[in-house]
């Protein structure tokens, strides 16, 4: 079971974290949703789309300009009050890897941290675990956060990232992080290329079978336009193509830029492997 | 006391997946007629439909259909399922239904298939003016209408349920009855009429 926020999930949902990038210079949506007002609208529109989770995030995965702890407070805290202000039981996550920023959002409202950078700073989890709060215990292959993968080699990289988030997330549980509100995250591109990347997609089956609720974050990503070779804006479908595989292995959570698409591509393999009805049968049954 | 309902798999549990409003309209009408019929308190109700196609369990799905309108009628008294073949010719089937007169019928019977460009067996347009004739006949309470309908044009048109109609008027013959028209429609190319005969 998931618990996230008041709500619980058996292991056959399958939820959309939609990203909101408080953020001048993420790479897909390159600022179009910095302004308070716009970011909020952002909200407004996943919510209405058929996400469950929204994930805040003040600072671009890349590297670029430095965002120091109180300028990414700035940047989220006010926001995530404002959101749960307006949506009190929507789920609220925060990427983050600073746990100055954890503690801030949660005091704020936020109901998960999204720790994509892999326990680079290992006092996220006590703040997870102080707030009652849950947290994505993410394999960035030991990362800088903001940094580029450089000549990374795994000899097993399915191996090393399954004991890696198996690992982290007993270490987040032994710091107190509730056990149902602990997730999983094979970091596509963190730390990894294309190859690592495509592995890990092809095996998730064996990140579920670890038993803790796995989140893949595939929007868009470079693995997707090396994999097609296709620009950012034409990767799309390759997302919903792995969105659909990684969904089908058994994972739950899907952090994504294209919230109505995936919806239906989630709603679609729902309907295959008999986990919600079809919405509407009716031919050769007149 | 007799009600006549179509047969459609949509009607039988869960075949729609997610609700589908024509085919809730079409259960409201159908559980109405057999409220009707039970509305009598009868002692027990004879279901008669067509021995083809089999459905779940080898079961005819008009026994299958009514035996579900009955439950969501809330009905409780027994019901015995009375098949017929779709293929017998009007004689035969008159005489099936004398031995049934008297008896409150759960009539299980379709119209034609063959509606629409989208129907099931594509656009005949001989179906409206032969089904236009049924209902007329159903509307009319009058059985030798019913007994009138052509079995070789009713097969052309893929209109399910004429034979079992023709066992309905040989159990209603000799009378005239009082009817309720609860629903007449095709929403997915097959004529579905739900009359009640008092």
């Amino acid at each position: 079971m998931l618990r996230l926020g008041h709500s619980n999930f058996n292991s056959d949902a399958l939820l959309i974290m939609a990203i909101v990038n408080r953020t001048p210079d993420s790479f897909y949506d390159r600022g179009a949703t910095y302004g308070f007002e716009v970011a909020l609208e952002r909200v407004r529109s996943v919510v209405a789309a058929g996400a469950e989770i929204v994930d805040i995030g003040g600072v671009k995965a890349a590297p670029g300009d430095e965002v120091d702890v109180s300028e990414e407070i700035r940047r989220t805290v006010d926001f995530v009050a404002r959101v749960r202000a307006e949506f009190p039981e929507l789920i609220i996550s925060v990427d983050t890897w600073r746990h100055e920023v954890g503690r801030e959002v949660c005091q704020a409202g936020a109901d998960l941290l999204n720790d994509a950078w892999g326990g680079h700073d290992p006092e996220l989890a006590s703040v997870a675990a102080e707030f009652d709060v849950g947290l994505v215990c993410t394999h960035a292959g030991g990362a800088e956060p903001r940094t580029r993968p450089h000549r990374i080699h795994y000899d097993d990289v399915v191996g090393t990232v399954v004991e890696w988030t198996r690992a982290e997330a007993e270490r987040a549980v032994a710091a107190g992080v509730n056990r149902d509100r602990v997730l999983i995250d094979p970091g596509h591109d963190f730390g990894k290329n294309t190859w690592h990347s495509l592995a890990l997609t092809r095996q998730l089956s064996q990140l579920v079978a670890t038993g803790w609720p796995v989140l893949v974050s595939l929007s868009n990503k470079d693995f997707v336009g090396e994999a097609l070779d296709l620009p950012l804006d034409e990767r799309v479908l390759g997302t919903l193509s792995a969105t659909a595989i990684c969904a089908w292995q058994g994972a739950m959570v899907f952090r994504a830029h294209n919230i109505p698409e995936t919806r239906q591509v989630l709603d679609m393999v729902a309907a295959v492997r008999g986990s919600a009805s079809p919405r509407r049968v009716v031919r050769g049954l007149a | 006391m007799i009600a006549s309902v179509p047969s459609p798999p949509l009607l039988l549990p869960g075949a729609t997946g997610g609700r589908v409003a024509e085919v809730e309209q079409l259960r409201d009408a159908c559980v109405a007629a057999v409220a009707e019929l039970l509305a009598d308190g009868p002692a027990e109700i004879t279901v008669i439909g067509a021995v083809r196609p089999a459905w779940t369990g080898g079961r005819p799905l008009a026994e299958l259909v009514g035996a579900g309108l009955l439950a969501d009628a809330g009905c409780t008294v027994a019901s015995q399922f009375v098949a017929v073949e779709p293929e017998a010719g009007p004689q035969r089937c008159l005489q099936a239904g004398r031995a049934l007169a008297g008896r409150p019928l759960l009539v299980v019977a379709d119209g034609s298939a063959r509606r629409g460009l989208k129907a099931p067996g594509y656009l005949d347009e001989r179906a409206a003016p032969f089904d236009a004739e049924l209902l007329a006949a159903l509307q009319a309470g009058d059985p030798a209408r019913l007994a009138d309908l052509d079995p070789d044009r009713a097969a052309q048109l893929m209109v399910a349920g004429r034979a079992v109609w023709q066992v309905m008027a040989g159990a209603t013959e000799g009378r005239s009855w009082q009817t309720h028209t609860h629903y007449a429609d095709d929403p997915f190319g097959v004529f579905y009429p739900v009359v009640s005969w008092r």
